[in-house]
């Protein structure tokens, strides 16, 4: 197997770690697993590299992200472990069943319109404990001879990406363009070592963006919107930075994820005892505006589809305005038109100055005062 | 900045809440006070307009950002803050970063620092944070993300009274940095809270909210501004299309800080005015949850002994009992049980009479009272010593003649409209039934009551199994002839068959000194002070001063205004020979006429704010008399700030 083995391994934070893993292990532990391989795949418009178009996204349930089932804990606000474990539970998930049903997934949606395919695992496509390296192979083999698809796009954690795969499935694909995303969340090490729990460092990525592009292959780098223990201020200056230095390495697709509460984190107990709230969606204007104006010419796409959008775990606003915000939000990513982030609500005025205030009150939610 | 250059002292206590100054170089300015955010600078102002102000950085989150990223040049008007908190698992971290500050790397006096308490943790791990803190010197503390514990009234009071107040020292400041509504900080300020920030006054704004005192009120549908202050009085609110979203927004801040700082010099003005209880009784009904942490307060015995311990003995206010919460009152409270607990009737008394209380204060002054009086005179001739009366009243419960003059026996006022709910007859019953309990079987029990006070004689007899004589028959009132003839006649028929022993005509006067002695230091002090055995003389006409005197020294002074006594150093070496009521220093001439908490060694944990104490030195000798500032207790634990203050100096120790 071939994983990198990165320096900034053991510039670990053991209470850190130990603190998510122990919330992590007792939600798992909590779970009822489902002894069905279950396949999610869902075909939607989507910001591809020609323009607006269709992409069919597919979900393998995998075993699940390495990192997460690692002692490490994995990651402060990540919960997708929990659907790995629920409905991919090791038995039914060895490489050359994903392969099959991978297959099947492909075969039942040939009548449909697509030109880009997203293949997600709820880890890392490349890490040969999830998928192994001929399985990896065999998938790619496959979509070669889909003459429609012009798009791949798969994620993986750096430590499991080498020039020699690259190269290999460049070579594949025959054509068609290799997007690899990978989760940065933030250019700040302090950041991602001290409060998400990353495990890697920026210079760790960049290499592996180097590798990457060099294999004549993309970077999506995924930037998190408001990782805990920022104020929202300063999540909105480290999104935009992160965004800048990730175009500075090479990255051509900036995607946004705004940070939601998923089940079994740190991120969900900070949120139960009143210490995180998700990001405005106002914040998300400020950071796609700004980083429009600042990197637009350095990349081919800036995106967010916010997951929860709207809701109290997800990324909202007063609850008057989310739906049109969210709205404008995605019409920004599909067209690329800053332009088209303009929305108005009274929220607004509250948004900026619980900017100014936050630091001061440490409440990360002023709703307490609002509400009443 | 040096240690002696900022540093806060408690000056006027009630319960929890306290009028403090912070001194800052040559400068101080009370508390409670606003802290104002500056957002430029990253820091607040703290003392609402002070024009040398105390600032306070504001913290950075501890795992965001890096802590050697604190300052460490020194300014003698700013405190550092300590890096705040999350979560549970960074406790021991935290901790040791502020060690190696302090401890190792000597950057930092404690003085100097600012320590956040994240007030949403887990109880035990904000107990464990705050008293290793308190254990590093550490007297400044930033309470954060109270707003969660507003909706929950039994968090609120275990965290902020059970956790924080418990354990921080008297001369420690709280400063709360959270968002919450003006209506909340007279409440917290009598949870012991010193400092607030304003910034909900901007949120509210930008809001479009109009902040009152008790109240968030919608800007956009008010038809008026019930506010007169100069900002709404030069605000047309008919000409609102005209005004622009930044003037709205202006006009509203300008309100909105108005009402902070009108609120905050309010409750200075309150604990100062001792009516701050009142005060508080009132916003109770601003917030359910308000009411409800009152209630927890009040009734959960833990929490109302610990508040207890710092309500003063006396206050110079009229003592308002306007609803149903002043029953539980800790003054209230504090009576009931010194009643029972303290006060045993004279040994000579033959009969009780039991009497319903009366509007004019002191008692005997009333209209009624006089009659009763009377008769009761004229019933018992030469053997008046004989009878013990007592009066039945809520919230108070029972109130012996002997200390109608007691406050708050008299100076409370509560609706007299003859509607008794069934808590306050439940209470006053046993408090009467308890104190009737200490008398024995030969002596007896005469109630000239009607109404519901019957009902509850009547109840309190069962619970006793002892009969009780009626004189209010056939519906009339305790005030009618037909009433008073019976009193008169049932006091003479008990006391027929009675010989008389007593033969002292002060006796009535002493048993008064003895029993408030009682009351004021302990049971069987009024003995001591003032014992059986002795010739003891009374001088002055009631309810004026009257001096206590055994062989021609005088003992003790009842003090009308608050019906408390006041010993002279003989009578204090009777009560220190027994360890009570003693504050001991260090020294042994004191200077000026303050002692300072920093002197005092040992207390007598039973003083409360207020009391008459005697300063003693190490041989237990009376160095000086006067009034304790805090509790016993505290004036042990605290370090700064004054502990007594002194009537009189024993001329005798200085020579």
């Amino acid at each position: 197997m071939s994983v990198k083995n990165f320096e900034t391994r053991s510039l670990k934070d053991p209470d850190f770690s130990n603190e998510i893993k122990a919330i992590r292990s007792y939600h798992l532990s909590k779970i009822k697993k489902k002894e069905v391989l279950s396949v999610k795949y869902w075909i939607e418009q989507d910001r591809l590299l020609k323009g607006i178009g269709k992409a069919l996204t597919i979900i393998l349930p995998t075993k699940g992200c390495s990192w997460a089932l690692s002692k490490s804990g994995g990651c402060s606000m990540c919960g997708y472990i929990n659907d790995a474990v629920k409905y991919g539970a090791k038995s039914v998930c060895d490489s050359e069943k994903l392969v099959y049903e991978f297959e099947k997934t492909l075969k039942n949606n040939l009548d449909k319109e697509f030109e880009a395919l997203k293949i997600f695992t709820s880890g890392s496509f490349f890490d040969e404990s999830e998928l192994s390296k001929e399985a990896q192979k065999k998938i790619f083999e496959t979509i070669s001879t889909y003459k429609n698809v012009s798009e791949v796009v798969v994620e993986s954690r750096p430590e499991y990406v080498t020039s020699e795969k690259i190269e290999e499935t460049v070579n594949i694909l025959n054509g068609k363009t290799l997007e690899v995303g990978i989760g940065l969340e933030t250019s700040n090490d302090i950041v991602r070592s001290r409060c998400i729990n990353k495990g890697f460092s920026f210079q760790d990525f960049s290499k592996v963006v180097h590798e990457i592009i060099d294999g004549e292959a993309r970077v999506k780098a995924y930037i998190l919107i408001k990782p805990p223990f920022l104020s929202e201020k300063e999540a909105i200056n480290d999104a935009i930075k992160s965004a800048i230095d990730a175009s500075k390495v090479g990255a051509k697709s900036i995607s946004f994820n705004p940070c939601n509460v998923q089940s079994g984190t740190l991120v969900e107990k900070l949120w139960k005892n009143k210490s995180y709230r998700p990001p405005w969606l106002w914040s998300i204007i400020e950071v796609l505006k700004k980083s429009f104006n600042k990197i637009k010419s350095d990349v081919d796409r800036i995106i967010c589809d916010p997951v929860a959008g709207g809701k109290s775990r997800g990324s909202h606003n007063c609850g008057k305005c989310d739906k049109k915000v969210l709205q404008a939000i995605r019409k920004t990513s599909l067209n690329q038109d800053p332009e088209m982030l303009g929305a108005v609500c009274d929220c607004y005025e509250v948004w900026k100055t619980f900017l100014e205030y936050e630091a001061f009150s440490q409440d990360p939610d002023p709703s307490f005062i609002l509400s009443l | 900045m040096s240690s002696q250059d900022f540093y806060f002292e408690a000056h006027k206590l009630d319960g929890l809440a306290r009028i403090g100054k912070i001194y800052l170089n040559r400068n101080s300015f009370l508390t409670p006070c606003i802290a104002h955010p500056s957002i430029f600078e990253n820091l607040w102002r703290v003392g609402d307009d002070s024009e040398n102000p105390l600032k306070v950085l504001i913290p950075q989150n501890f795992r965001s950002s890096s802590p050697a990223l604190i300052k460490t040049e020194k300014n003698s008007d700013l405190l550092y803050t300590i890096p705040s908190l999350n979560f549970e698992g960074d406790v021991v971290n935290l901790l040791n970063l502020v060690k190696n500050l302090i401890c190792e790397k000597k950057l930092f006096d404690a003085q100097d620092l600012a320590f956040p308490v994240p007030c949403n943790l887990e109880p035990s791990k904000i107990s464990y944070l705050l008293k290793e803190a308190v254990k590093l010197g550490l007297r400044y503390f930033i309470l954060q993300r109270v707003s969660s514990l507003l909706k929950n009234p039994r968090k609120m009071i275990d965290i902020i009274v059970g956790v924080i107040k418990n354990i921080c020292t008297p001369d420690s400041v709280l400063h709360l940095s959270s968002f919450i509504p003006p209506y909340f900080m007279r409440f917290l300020s009598y949870l012991g809270v010193d400092i607030f920030d304003d910034s909900v006054a901007y949120i509210a704004a930008s809001q479009k909210n109009y902040l009152t005192f008790s109240k968030v009120l919608d800007f956009k549908g008010l038809k008026e501004l019930p506010c007169p202050c100069t900002h709404c009085e030069n605000f047309d609110l008919n000409a609102d299309f005209k005004h622009s979203r930044e003037e709205i927004f202006e006009f509203l801040l300008a309100h909105n800080l108005s009402v902070y700082k009108s609120e905050i010099r309010s409750i200075r003005e309150d604990i100062r005015g001792e009516v701050f209880r009142e005060s508080v009784e009132a916003i109770t009904h601003a917030s359910p949850s308000i009411k409800g942490a009152l209630r927890i307060l009040d009734r959960d015995s833990n929490y109302s002994s610990q508040v207890e311990e710092a309500i003063p003995v006396r206050r110079k206010s009229v003592f308002l009992c306007s609803s149903s919460d002043s029953l539980y009152r800790p003054m209230v409270k504090r009576w009931r049980k010194r009643i029972i607990e303290r006060c045993k009737p004279p040994k000579h008394v033959k009969i009780v009479v039991i009497l319903p209380c009366s509007a004019r204060k002191p008692y005997s002054f009333s209209k009624s009272h006089k009659f009763f009086l009377r008769s009761i005179k004229g019933g018992a001739r030469k053997k008046i010593k004989m009878v013990h009366e007592i009066i039945l009243t809520s919230p108070l419960g029972v109130v012996p003649r002997e200390l109608e003059l007691t406050y708050p026996a008299s100076k409370y006022e509560i609706p007299v409209t003859g509607h008794w709910d069934w808590e306050e007859k439940k209470t006053v019953t046993e408090v009467m039934g308890n104190y009737l309990s200490n008398f024995g079987e030969d002596v007896h029990f005469l109630a000239h009551v009607d109404g519901v006070y019957a009902e509850i004689v009547r109840e309190a007899s069962d619970y006793l199994s002892r009969d009780v004589e009626f004189t209010c028959l056939n519906g009339e009132s305790p005030k009618a002839e037909g009433s008073l003839k019976r009193l008169k006649s049932a006091v003479y028929e008990a006391l027929k068959d009675r010989n008389n022993a007593v033969s002292n005509p002060n006796l009535f006067h002493i048993g008064r000194g003895r029993m408030i002695a009682d009351f004021q230091f302990g049971s069987g002090v009024g003995n001591i002070l003032l014992p059986p055995s002795m010739r003891i003389k009374v001088e002055g006409n009631y309810p004026r001063v009257q001096r206590f005197f055994i062989n021609n020294a005088q003992v003790a002074t009842l003090v009308p205004e608050d019906g408390l006594l006041a010993l002279t150093f003989l009578g204090g070496e009777k009560l220190v020979e027994k360890g009570f009521y003693f504050v001991e220093f260090d020294g042994n001439k004191i200077e000026g006429g303050t002692l300072y908490c920093v002197a005092v060694s040992e207390a007598d944990k039973q003083i409360r704010p207020q009391d008459e104490v005697f300063i003693v030195n190490k041989d237990r000798r009376i160095l000086a008399v006067g009034k304790a500032v805090l509790s016993g207790k505290q004036m042990v634990m605290a370090k700064k700030g004054p502990a007594v203050r002194i009537r009189r100096k024993n001329k005798q120790d200085e020579t």
